[in-house]
């Protein structure tokens, strides 16, 4: 059977394109969620729509499962075939095919790399908001298909908002195009954002037409503490009914400041929390909202304020950011188990003292990472995933907190998506009517069941 | 390798190997595609086999990845490692054991080209003072690179298989056709070699005491580590540590950073006791000028790029004196490519050349071309192999720009008074 596949595969990409050995495949079976596995029958690595186009109908006639793949960052497992398959890995496909610096929107292949998109797109004076923790690997097929976050979702959205038109192989091989060139759209069901996100369960993405801005002129960074996380989660609501809207608001709790100053030798204080605070904007304007930002940290309840007035100390105030995920491990002696879930901001407070509980209950070691701007809480689990215990009550503990979650009004991913990760909980937060719904817009589109089959829970 | 567990497998290494991006993606080739090649090795889910060998192989152990690594995992060891078991498994393809031998011959003979009989010749006469217990390490890679480059060329001009280049290779070395090369092609004071006699007049004008070792400087071994030939490096590495004794050398200067790369970091895991200091020439002439003020200049505005080498920037750690010494040259404006310091882009060297020629070019292609960005007149390093494939970069992509060492930059800028 494979090596039919195999052939068939090699009529339409050549041969240098289909990868079935062993030795090939193997790196194809794991994506960045590490506990979730598969093998692939074989790896495709097509370089045009019509390519894909060809393979996905040759899967179809076949019923062969399709698994698209970017870089394979997500967390979620998306990116895995856990019933073998074809992977198409679309990162072949790279090019960037148009930036309009007068229309403000960019055209790009499915494997295109963000931070690639990013550096092009800023000789331009251009950027796309979307701003996932990948973006040095991650590929905008993948950003697209998962409908990726980031740090500036807050103020800007996330993917799904960003997107203005998409060109999409069909469960079929039919390739369509949906939504436009233009900022305003409202021409039929919006087909457009049924795929951002879609996981590759729908299709697969090939090419993006993306809605960009210029770059800020300025921005300002400002660094609070607080002796507790729920006066961190106070602030930040107050934040936004001083009339301001950040471009970033970043909390890191206890676990993490202690475990980058072990890590990195710093002396970052050590309180239950830290929210940093970033705005943009031009010049003046920046300087007046963190005069104000930093006013209102300070009548939340802030032990101390710091603002970033040199590069060094932007980049210095940072680290506890960037390198808190990254010192853990190093820290913990375990392995970094990253949740998402999103909730109102108002629910913060008692979100973060809720985890805490639920972690301790199970054991589990827990620090607390959010993009507390828009309720985005990753709550990082420490676990020895190779004691099955150990991992199977941090499985435990993170159902718990998902049902939680779901039960004050919350979602349960925030900007990781749900993959195979998720599937079963899905169901629990928008209830069994719209998951039909969901499983029959999946019938619909993929009556064989060959995109990207197990995931999502459709 | 202990690190090995933390790997969160996020894929950020896919962003900086050299390549991975020379292969168009291809995850089994990047470093993330290693990390699990290598541990299905051990698990025993995959089996040694020349294919395998591939993916190993086609890295330049440059060691972007463990600088880009959150958790600052070394996938470049992996793959040494991954080497070293696959050649205990006696799963190297022939071309591969054939390389292998030649390179165990080479190390053994002091000449990683076989070319032991002629390498001190560039020394002949210049002016040694060979009374210090500081010895100036010449390399063999940089006394013998231009037999390399002609190999090397004369395969890509008469497309000869590989098999047949590496037995010509051998059989000229036996019947001393090096020495015919040497004659006809200017041996002595070739393009490689001119950067030894500009470093030694170099340490001569600071009034630098050094010693040569002449014909019996050994050769470093590194190619035996990086080609994942352990055993045989740790037997090497012993010998010439035993030798550096017995001829009372307590400091070496370099001037290819791939050997001293290999002595300041990989010596001291291999051999017990290590003491003996590592100097690059460029750590000297970078003390002297920030001591002295040493007067450089170069005779009309020159625009260089400075790329830095993996050995220098990541094995032995120097990236701010090769711009104390570029910043100090009047009419040099230094241009920054991007990758610099220590997230520097490996020039596509790093011992791919010498069996995937095509991903190395694309390799080399892709980092001459982030050079060439800010329209330099010069590419500058210092190591032979990022200068034998910058050279080849430069010609695939017709630029004006000319490859010169930084020593050779130094020494064409020093004033006759100074």
């Amino acid at each position: 059977m494979s090596l039919k596949v195999a052939q068939a595969l090699k009529k339409i990409v050549g041969e240098d394109n289909v990868l079935e050995l062993p030795e090939d495949v193997l790196p194809y079976t794991l994506d960045a969620s590490i506990i979730y596995k598969g093998m692939p029958t074989c790896v495709v690595r097509p370089h045009s729509t019509e390519e894909v186009s060809k393979i996905v109908k040759f899967a179809n006639e076949n019923r062969i499962p399709v698994v698209p793949r970017g870089a394979g960052t997500n967390l979620v497992g998306a990116a895995v075939p856990p019933n073998g398959g074809i992977v198409v890995d679309l990162t072949g496909m790279n090019r960037i095919l148009e930036i309009n610096t007068v229309d403000l929107r960019c055209t790009v292949e499915a494997g295109v790399v963000h931070a690639k998109l990013e550096s092009e797109l800023a000789k331009y004076g251009l950027f796309w908001p979307p701003d996932p923790g990948s973006s040095d690997s991650c590929t905008m097929g993948g950003v697209i298909a998962m409908n990726a976050g980031g740090m500036r979702a807050l103020k800007y959205g996330t993917t799904r908002d960003w997107v203005l038109g998409l060109k999409v192989v069909l469960p079929n091989g039919e390739v369509i195009k949906t939504g436009s060139k233009t900022f305003k759209g409202n021409a039929g069901y919006d087909l457009t954002r049924l795929f951002v996100g879609s996981e590759g369960t729908l299709g697969i993405i090939t090419e993006a037409t993306l809605k960009l801005r210029p770059i800020p002129e300025a921005e300002s960074r400002i660094c609070a503490y607080f002796d507790s996380i729920e006066k961190a989660g106070v602030a930040v609501s107050k934040i936004y009914m001083a009339g301001i809207v950040p471009a970033a608001m970043e909390l890191m709790d206890k676990g993490v400041i202690i475990a980058v100053n072990k890590w990195l030798g710093k002396k970052f204080p050590e309180m239950d929390a830290c929210l940093i605070v970033s705005v943009d904007g031009s010049k003046e304007e920046v300087g007046a909202l963190a005069n104000k930002v930093e006013r209102v940290l300070k009548e939340s309840g802030a032990s101390q304020v710091l603002r970033a007035t040199t590069q060094e100390e932007f980049n210095e105030i940072w680290l506890i950011r960037s390198e808190g995920a990254t010192a853990l491990p190093n820290v913990t002696g375990k392995m970094n188990v990253t949740h998402d879930v999103c909730v109102p901001i108002s629910k913060l407070p008692e979100v973060f003292k809720e985890i805490r509980k639920i972690c301790e209950k199970y054991g589990i070691p827990v620090a607390i990472l959010s993009h507390a701007g828009d309720g985005n809480v990753h709550a990082i689990f420490s676990v020895n995933l190779k004691d099955p215990e150990e991992t199977a009550k941090a499985k435990k503990a993170h159902d718990e907190m998902c049902r939680y979650i779901i039960k004050i009004g919350g979602t349960i991913s925030g900007e990781h998506g749900i993959g195979i990760d998720k599937a079963e909980l899905l169901v629990e937060e928008v209830g069994p009517v719209a998951m039909e719904l969901m499983r029959s817009i999946k019938r619909l589109l993929d009556p064989n069941n060959i995109m990207n089959p197990g995931k999502m829970g459709v | 390798m202990k690190k090995l567990q933390f790997c969160e497998h996020c894929g950020f290494c896919r962003a900086v190997c050299p390549f991975l991006e020379a292969a168009n993606m291809e995850e089994s080739v990047g470093p993330r595609g290693r990390k699990t090649l290598f541990l299905s090795l051990f698990e025993g889910n995959v089996k040694p086999s020349p294919r395998l060998a591939q993916k190993f192989y086609m890295c330049g152990v440059c060691r972007a990845c463990a600088v880009k690594c959150p958790q600052g995992i070394d996938i470049s060891e992996v793959s040494v490692q991954a080497r070293n078991a696959i050649i205990k498994a006696n799963a190297l393809n022939p071309f591969m054991k054939k390389v292998a031998d030649s390179l165990v011959s080479g190390v053994k003979s002091g000449d990683i080209f076989g070319a032991a009989a002629t390498k001190a010749k560039w020394a002949e006469n210049i002016n040694i003072p060979n009374s210090s217990d500081t010895v100036f390490f010449a390399s063999c890679m940089d006394t013998s690179m231009a037999y390399g480059e002609l190999l090397v060329d004369v395969l890509e001009k008469f497309g000869w298989a590989e098999n047949t280049l590496m037995s010509l290779s051998g059989f000229a070395q036996k019947l001393g056709v090096i020495k015919f090369f040497d004659t006809f092609l200017g041996g002595k004071n070739d393009f490689y070699r001119k950067s030894l006699v500009n470093t030694v007049n170099l340490l001569n004008k600071l009034n630098v005491k050094f010693s040569y070792l002449g014909d019996e400087e050994p050769c470093c071994g590194a190619a035996l580590h990086t080609y994942g030939l352990l055993d045989e490096f740790a037997e090497h590495a012993k010998k010439v540590y035993k030798a550096f004794k017995e001829k009372g050398v307590r400091r070496l200067i370099v001037h290819n950073p791939i050997c001293g790369g290999v002595f300041k970091d990989e010596y001291p895991r291999y051999v017990d006791g290590w003491d003996i200091e590592v100097k690059h020439i460029v750590e000297i002439i970078a003390d002297a000028i920030e001591k002295n003020g040493i007067r450089l200049r170069l005779p009309e505005h020159t625009k260089v790029v400075f790329h830095d080498p993996c050995y220098l920037a990541r094995f032995m750690n120097i990236v701010e004196e090769p711009r104390i010494v570029l910043k100090a040259i009047e009419n040099l404006e230094l241009i920054e490519p991007p990758n610099n310091k220590r997230e520097t882009k490996c020039c596509g060297g790093g011992g791919v050349e010498l069996i995937y020629r095509d991903v190395s070019m694309r390799a080399a292609v892709n980092r001459v071309s982030e050079l060439s960005i800010g329209d330099p007149d010069i590419i500058s390093s210092c190591c032979p192999v990022c200068a034998l494939m910058i050279k080849k970069g430069i010609k695939n992509l017709n630029l004006k720009a000319k490859y010169v060492d930084i020593v050779d930059l130094v020494a064409n800028s020093l004033s006759p008074s100074s």
